[in-house]
């Protein structure tokens, strides 16, 4: 009896030291001595907000064989992107079948932006922030009518799938939007967000999503 | 009577629908996708990029894909039944998309480009074209300073108003030009410009001439730009840092410590203007000149 009793106790607490460890991957907190301005002080220089080593330490992968995507054509910087891709070795088929291209995985930073909580949790709850995307295409003189109205039809059928989903103990505020798989980050003024395609399982991008937020606060 | 009409309709909408401008999705393995709006119908590219399956079954949602392997082969297919956010994230990108103007992998860099002509190729006619072109372009060489527009625009490297340009595939362009009156003049130009990577393009010229009673002449004149000095180059390669001149007397430091000069005041009352009369505003000491001048003779 009292040794089923002791395999019974030690098996509750090694899952619950199981269970909290789960948990505190899944956590993010503001370190002691963070300063979110850092991070707006690098809005045009994203490789040193996310550089190569922190996606190597949290998607083990070689630094050498990652390639830089850069996408900062908008003439907004907070809808500038960066990514650091890498070939998965593995092949996908596209065009029906016809060809085989190279499966490759990202992770990335993106919408860096000074910005209010209560502005923050606007978009994330509500269309807003979809709203003023299309409110900022209709003002910018580089987008044509016609480009303008298929972006507006796009974003219109989008909000009708999108899903946020607020992640809590991530900085001050976190969200995560599907199904696009990006987290919405908020800490102190500052606003990112962090995109994951790392395979095709939502709940183990979101994970590194995570992983990446805990590298940039903690660097 | 009502069959018949209502499958008029079906054809009309159907035709309607395939002549509606088709989504161009531009993806790079490991860079994802970038997004433009065609300039031409379904059926228009589909007989451009000759492929079948674009002309007869592209329909509404439907996306045409240029896609660029690592290996610099370059694809072209159909897409139907995903989002754009699910093929960007098939090629690598991070799910975020939007629909640019222009396509911005394609941008090539400012500053000194030579073109180079290559081997001139063709049909011996009667006017012999290819001897003509072989002389005057062989192996020539031009250069100059090129600052591209941005986005770039293929008609930048052939400004004309007449030449027709369309995107063929992730970095080709094909413009065709008829000197005279339509598909039945004398002479027709395609030019193909295809941007291997911002430091090189590859264009080919493909001269038709047509002569009564002798057919067809044609040439073809390979020309490649290449990037020999980039406009950020310059700047690092002849950038001497100039010492701002201004109206400010030089200053020399005694010593690393400050830059001032210390200061020798003649005595704390004393200034450079004279004594103060009462009532009157201060004025400054000036030394008067010399009253013996001596007078200029005639």
């Amino acid at each position: 009896m009292h040794r089923f009793l002791y395999k019974t106790g030690i098996s509750f607490l090694l899952l619950f030291k199981l269970a909290s460890c789960r948990s505190q991957q899944d956590e993010v907190g503001i370190p002691s001595g963070f300063q979110a301005e850092q991070i707006l002080d690098y809005v045009h220089q994203p490789e040193k907000i996310l550089t190569k080593e922190m996606v190597a330490q949290v998607a083990d992968v070689d630094t050498n064989v990652m390639k830089i995507v850069r996408d900062d054509y908008s003439r907004n910087p907070a809808e500038h992107k960066f990514s650091y891709s890498w070939d998965s070795g593995k092949a996908i088929n596209v065009g029906d079948g016809k060809y085989a291209i190279k499966q490759f995985y990202s992770l990335g930073i993106a919408h860096v932006q000074r910005i209010s909580q209560k502005e923050f949790e606007l978009q994330m709850g509500t269309a807003a922030g979809l709203q003023q995307r299309v409110n900022h295409l209709a003002k910018d003189t580089m987008y044509a009518t016609n480009i303008t109205i298929a972006e507006a039809e796009y974003i219109k059928d989008y909000a009708t799938i999108q899903q946020l989903t607020e992640i809590g103990n991530v900085a001050t505020a976190a969200y995560w939007e599907m199904p696009i798989q990006v987290l919405h980050v908020y800490v102190e003024g500052v606003a990112f967000s962090v995109t994951a395609n790392v395979g095709t399982d939502a709940a183990q991008n979101r994970k590194y999503a995570i992983a990446i937020v805990r590298e940039i606060m903690n660097q | 009577m009502k069959i018949l009409f209502l499958l008029t309709i079906a054809l009309l909408t159907s035709s309607l629908l395939r002549a509606q401008k088709v989504l161009i999705a531009n993806c790079e393995e490991g860079g994802g996708c970038t997004f433009q709006l065609s300039n031409v119908s379904a059926e228009d590219l589909g007989i451009i990029v000759d492929d079948k399956d674009i002309y007869h079954n592209t329909k509404n949602g439907d996306m045409v894909v240029f896609g660029k392997k690592q290996d610099g082969t370059e694809i072209v297919y159909r897409e139907s039944g995903k989002s754009r956010s699910q093929l960007d994230r098939e090629w690598g990108g991070d799910g975020y998309t939007m629909i640019y103007p222009f396509n911005p992998a394609l941008q090539p860099m400012d500053g000194k480009w030579q073109a180079t002509y290559g081997n001139v190729t063709g049909t011996s006619c009667y006017v012999d074209i290819v001897s003509i072109f072989k002389r005057s372009l062989s192996g020539n060489a031009g250069k100059g300073n090129i600052t591209f527009q941005k986005p770039f625009t293929p008609a930048q490297l052939f400004p004309s108003a007449d030449m027709k340009w369309r995107q063929v595939s992730f970095s080709k362009y094909i413009g065709i030009i008829n000197f005279g009156a339509g598909a039945s003049s004398p002479m027709s130009m395609q030019y193909t410009i295809h941007i291997v990577n911002e430091r090189k393009i590859e264009s080919v010229y493909d001269v038709t001439i047509r002569i009564p009673t002798k057919g067809n002449c044609k040439s073809r004149i390979p020309v490649t730009f290449t990037l020999t000095q980039a406009q950020e180059d310059e700047a690092e390669s002849e950038y001497e840092p100039s010492i701002p001149t201004d109206d400010l007397l030089e200053v020399k430091p005694k010593d690393k410590k400050e830059d001032l000069l210390p200061i020798e005041p003649k005595s704390k009352n004393k200034d450079d203007l004279l004594p103060i009369e009462p009532g009157k505003k201060a004025k400054p000491k000036v030394e008067r000149i010399g009253t013996q001048v001596e007078r200029l003779e005639d």
